[in-house]
């Protein structure tokens, strides 16, 4: 791989990796340290990677087993679970997402648990068709479809419960003496 | 194809229309045709997709990220002497005649040949190409690795710097004996630590307690434990180094 191929590369991918680093740490740093790895390791492996249509599922597919790796040794990315949203939570609108800032749907991706989390994420940045997340993740077309179908409604309970508190956050700001009554 | 399982295949529909020619929805993209509600449902679907997906790719990382992928290539092995200026080669053949003279001198010297080891470990904890031969192992599969690959699987590190985890490990060769590498990242620092047995090493005089330098930028430390020589270069400040060490 010569210079120009490999800043490509970078330029192509990187986003995205630590988008999906991002996803799977929780946070900027492990996000940053991932995708070096998966740079790194790319620059380790190149000649095994003769096929440049395959850089783009080699690179998040190496990213994800180096999430996988590290964290067998660490305890510092947290597993959470899928949890019920108990209140009665306003429809969420593509309106309401749009008002979101980004890193606030990216907490909200958060908490759920990984496997749901991990191709929910590949499907959002779109680089991906379920086909391939299936090849990233090693597991069978109808899983993904599956867990898909499962973290995009509790994807969405979580960010409707973001947009109902952001609502009450809000009245009570407009009106400062509705927190005297509490 | 009902209804219901339309939805449940049209959730991996991408919002970006690439999967149109996917064979996988043709049916389910048929029945949206002949069905409003579905349809109306898909659309929905398909809007708060993209404002999702949208929202997700707003999240932009830190912005000296691709400098350091790019500047990563550039950490490369000193060009071989054959390949530079010949004047350089020439004063390279100089200093070369120098040094072995030297060194003919100073041979018996251990402190000469820590600093050869030093200097080529130095140059493994800077290279990233095939920096490390295999990583993700958790103990046992780690010593069992370095047991084939005739490296030092009964190392010992300090408590606080063996609790950071080892991420991947390699077996080098120096003049014919084993050295391993041992590499640990953590909080957005990366250091190595190179063990390797001290009767390879016999003539330096090196204690238990750490004692630290630097070499290429980097900061290092070396100390002694059990019949072995341990010697660690990484992108650490030497007061975080002390404490991880002591």
């Amino acid at each position: 791989m010569d210079e120009l191929d490999y800043e490509k590369i970078v330029t192509l991918y990187h986003h995205d990796l630590y988008r999906f680093a991002y996803s799977l740490a929780g946070n900027a740093d492990d996000a940053s340290e991932l995708t070096q790895e998966t740079y790194y390791r790319l620059l380790s492996y190149d000649r095994q990677l003769r096929d440049p249509t395959k850089i783009k599922a080699w690179l998040f597919t190496t990213l994800y087993r180096v999430f996988l790796g590290q964290k067998r040794h660490s305890t510092r990315f947290p597993h959470l679970t899928i949890s019920s949203v108990e209140h009665e939570l306003p429809v969420l609108t593509p309106e309401i997402v749009n008002e979101m800032d980004g890193l606030l749907v990216m907490e909200a991706l958060l908490e759920i648990d990984e496997h749901h989390r991990t191709p929910l994420t590949l499907f959002y940045l779109q680089n991906l068709s379920y086909r391939e997340i299936a090849e990233i993740l090693d597991v069978p077309i109808g899983t993904v479809m599956s867990r898909l179908s499962r973290s995009k409604v509790a994807l969405r309970g979580h960010l409707a419960a973001r947009a109902a508190q952001r609502n009450v956050s809000n009245r009570v700001r407009m009106n400062p003496r509705h927190s005297e009554f509490q | 194809m009902n209804r219901e399982e339309a939805q449940f295949i049209l959730h991996a529909y991408r919002p970006s229309g690439e999967d149109a020619h996917d064979p996988q929805f043709t049916e389910a993209l048929a029945l949206v045709r002949d069905d409003p509600e579905l349809a109306r449902w898909f659309a929905r679907e398909q809007a708060l997709d993209a404002a999702i997906a949208e929202r997700i790719h707003s999240v932009s990382p830190p912005p000296d990220l691709r400098t350091q992928l790019l500047l990563a290539r550039k950490v490369i092995r000193p060009r071989p002497w054959w390949r530079k200026p010949a004047w350089i080669a020439a004063a390279a053949a100089v200093a070369l005649l120098i040094s072995a003279a030297s060194l003919l001198w100073l041979r018996r010297n251990g402190e000469t040949e820590f600093a050869s080891f030093r200097g080529t470990m130095s140059e493994a904890a800077l290279d990233m190409r095939k920096h490390i031969d295999v990583m993700g192992l958790d103990a046992n599969e780690l010593k069992q690795w370095l047991i084939e690959n005739r490296g030092n699987p009964d190392f010992v590190l300090p408590p606080h710097l063996a609790d950071k985890g080892i991420m991947g490990c390699k077996v080098l060769d120096w003049h014919g004996h084993q050295v391993t590498l041992l590499c640990l990242k953590f909080g957005g620092k990366h250091v190595d630590v190179f063990v390797i047995n001290k009767s390879d090493l016999p003539r330096l005089s090196l204690g238990t307690a750490p004692v630290f330098g630097s070499e290429h930028g980097m900061t290092t430390a070396a100390w002694r434990r059990e019949g072995k020589i341990y010697f660690l270069a990484g992108n650490i400040p030497e007061s975080d180094l002390k404490q991880l060490l002591r």
